[in-house]
């Protein structure tokens, strides 16, 4: 529940934005134009810094263990850089058609014609813009900041579509957004389905293993095991047991999530089906460990050290596709990878197939556990 | 009759022989005392009578059921009521919760409520099993030993760790029980209370039963011996000086 809220408040507003100080050292109206530009982008939350300040300086002194600091410094001379380059540039197409020009069409062109063109383009060469300085941006960073490449390529993409813009170029490339599905989900949504499946496996993983070692120690499974009480009945009647448990808050935390992060993604009867078999299958994996420990803290820890990276390698929290290529390939391992995968497939997706596919698993390894299980947990000793 | 009959009972735990040919009979209607150090072997043929373990060697029948069974084992589960030592029932359910829980594995239950006015269990029915006292611990344990009503008891080690006051009122509880007409197999360390409560008392040491009859009969046999203490010093080696002064080799 705690995961759900915290997941839900960190990441339920709109896009994310980074903060980006700025020195404009040329204070032009072609940088200004320029901040303009980064400014409509949404992507920065940009702050002015005075053009007569240090700018390293002054990123030791702002940089704290929270925040990291960027700054892109505009250099003095900018705009005069920028406008000899495009007429530079100009002229070079200006030159560059003329003589394609000339050359394609020679035979319709007349003789005089002709050597009047050729005048035309050897004076647009001789054009002296006067010494042309560096167009350069400078960034500087935070090392440690996770971010900054990705933010470099966009601020050098930024510069490069406003100097083809000053350059009279069309975009002509555009790139056309479209979302996954026609619901409008919001974060907490797309996260729901990965921290429903770390409850129910923690729950069954944890929980069921600690129950099942307690019941051990005080030597209360013997006491069942001298009533007409069957094993089986008992093992069945622990995992019904926890799988409801299990429902039960799962609701709970969907109706928070409801109540508090007003998501869309609500389960219908596939979903609900998808969730007890989980549940049911890490109950069963937690009835293996109670089974083989009867020390409670050693099934404790046992279960711990199964759980977390279970929960961090199948997908709950950070996609695979992001995961170096032995994670992925260990994910592969990893029950609650199906679990997972099944439930973001039915809540978000509405991809009743691809969910039905790794329910399939779900259902298999359930089994499987629970034929471990009925093995593992002893009832009568020999 | 005979509720038990056990012949030539062998348990080995790896190279440990903890069972080594152990054989008696226990006759309806009584308290059959096992008596013995820790580790003599008392719980280990409690388990095995109870269908908890398998005995090595040796055959046993528990109200005329054969304990190899399946049959006879599912027979026997219905008839007999166990206290295990240091009893422990689900911590957060009430005395009532845990007692009614145990009663509804049986086809055939007795009133709850009938079971804890007996006990003197009532008032306590409400009261969460994890802030009971270790003698209502006991004493509930010994509630659901008798749900189903058993024609055999067994009462592992029942009066271990409890106060004096609180022993005796188990013992009383046991009594009664008896006089209820159930047949009684008791595990103990305590003399005085096979003493007490036995009609007939075996003693076993380090997996034999090295004595068995009624008090009567063990204080005849071993002579100048006065009290069970004295009989089971005796069956371990001691002698007994005439003041009742235990005479310690070597001292």
């Amino acid at each position: 529940m705690m995961l759900l809220l915290i997941f839900g408040s960190v990441f339920s507003g709109d896009s994310q934005s980074f903060d980006l100080f700025i020195q404009d050292q040329d204070d032009s109206e072609l940088s200004k134009a320029f901040i303009n530009s980064l400014n409509q982008t949404k992507l920065f939350n940009l702050k002015l810094i005075p053009k007569n300040l240090d700018a390293k300086e002054y990123s030791k002194e702002k940089r704290s263990f929270f925040t990291s600091i960027r700054i892109l410094i505009i250099p003095k001379g900018f705009q005069d850089n920028l406008l000899n380059s495009i007429f530079s540039n100009r002229i070079n197409i200006t030159v560059s058609t003329l003589k394609e020009l000339a050359n394609r069409f020679q035979r319709f062109i007349p003789e005089e014609q002709k050597e009047n063109i050729n005048r035309g383009i050897e004076s647009f060469s001789k054009v002296n813009l006067g010494e042309e300085g560096e167009l350069s941006l400078i960034f500087i960073f935070d090392p440690s900041d996770l971010n900054k490449d990705a933010l470099r390529g966009s601020i050098l993409s930024i510069a490069n579509s406003f100097y083809q813009r000053a350059l009279g170029i069309e975009e002509s490339v555009s790139l056309k957004s479209e979302e996954i599905v026609i619901r409008r989900l919001s974060a907490v949504d797309y996260y729901l389905p990965g921290i429903l499946g770390a409850f129910i496996m923690t729950n069954g993983v944890i929980g069921v293993t600690q129950v099942v070692s307690e019941y051990r120690r005080i030597g209360f499974i013997k006491r069942l095991a001298v009533t007409p009480l069957t094993k089986f009945e008992w093992i069945l009647g622990n995992l019904v047991t926890q799988t409801l448990l299990s429902l039960v808050l799962a609701g709970f935390m969907i109706l928070v999530g409801l109540l508090v992060f007003r998501i869309v993604a609500l389960p219908d009867a596939l979903t609900l089906i998808i969730l007890m078999v989980g549940a049911f299958c890490f109950s069963g994996l937690g009835l293996i460990f109670g089974g083989i420990i009867k020390d409670v803290e050693a099934a404790t820890a046992l279960g711990n050290a199964i759980a977390f990276p279970m929960m961090f390698l199948s997908g709950s929290f950070f996609p695979i596709e992001i995961m170096p290529d032995i994670m992925q390939y260990i994910s592969k391992f990893m029950p609650l990878t199906y679990l997972q995968l099944a439930l973001r497939s039915s809540l978000i997706l509405k991809d009743s197939s691809t969910a039905l596919s790794n329910l399939y698993i779900v259902v298999i390894l359930a089994l499987i556990f629970l034929i471990v299980g009925t093995i593992t947990v002893r009832w009568r000793e020999r | 009759m005979k509720v038990i009959e056990a012949f030539n009972l062998v348990k080995d735990y790896g190279s440990l022989r903890a069972l080594d040919g152990v054989s008696f009979d226990v006759n309806y209607g009584e308290i059959f005392a096992f008596v013995g150090p820790n580790g003599a072997g008392k719980t280990t043929t409690l388990e095995i009578l109870q269908g908890l373990r398998k005995a090595t060697s040796g055959k046993a029948r528990v109200l005329g059921y054969d304990l190899n069974s399946k049959e006879g084992l599912k027979n026997i589960v219905k008839k007999i009521g166990v206290l295990p030592q240091n009893f422990e029932a689900l911590d957060r359910l009430t005395v009532r919760e845990n007692v009614s829980l145990f009663a509804k594995m049986y086809d055939k239950a007795l009133n709850v409520d009938e079971i804890l006015n007996f006990l003197g269990l009532e008032s306590k029915a409400n009261i969460i099993f994890h802030k009971l006292s270790g003698g209502l611990k006991q004493r509930v344990g010994l509630a659901i030993s008798l749900v189903n009503d058993p024609e055999l008891l067994f009462l592992d080690e029942p009066t271990t760790g409890l106060d004096p006051h609180i022993r005796r009122e188990v013992w009383s509880l046991i009594k009664r029980l008896k006089e209820r007409g159930k047949t009684i197999f008791l595990t103990t360390h305590y003399m005085e209370e096979a003493e007490r409560l036995a009609d007939r008392i075996a003693i076993i040491n380090k997996g034999k039963i090295i004595s068995m009859g009624k008090l009567v009969e063990l204080l005849n046999q071993y002579k100048g011996s006065k009290s069970l203490e004295d009989v089971f010093l005796m069956v371990l080696g001691a002698k007994i000086g005439e003041g009742g002064e235990l005479e310690l080799k070597g001292f």
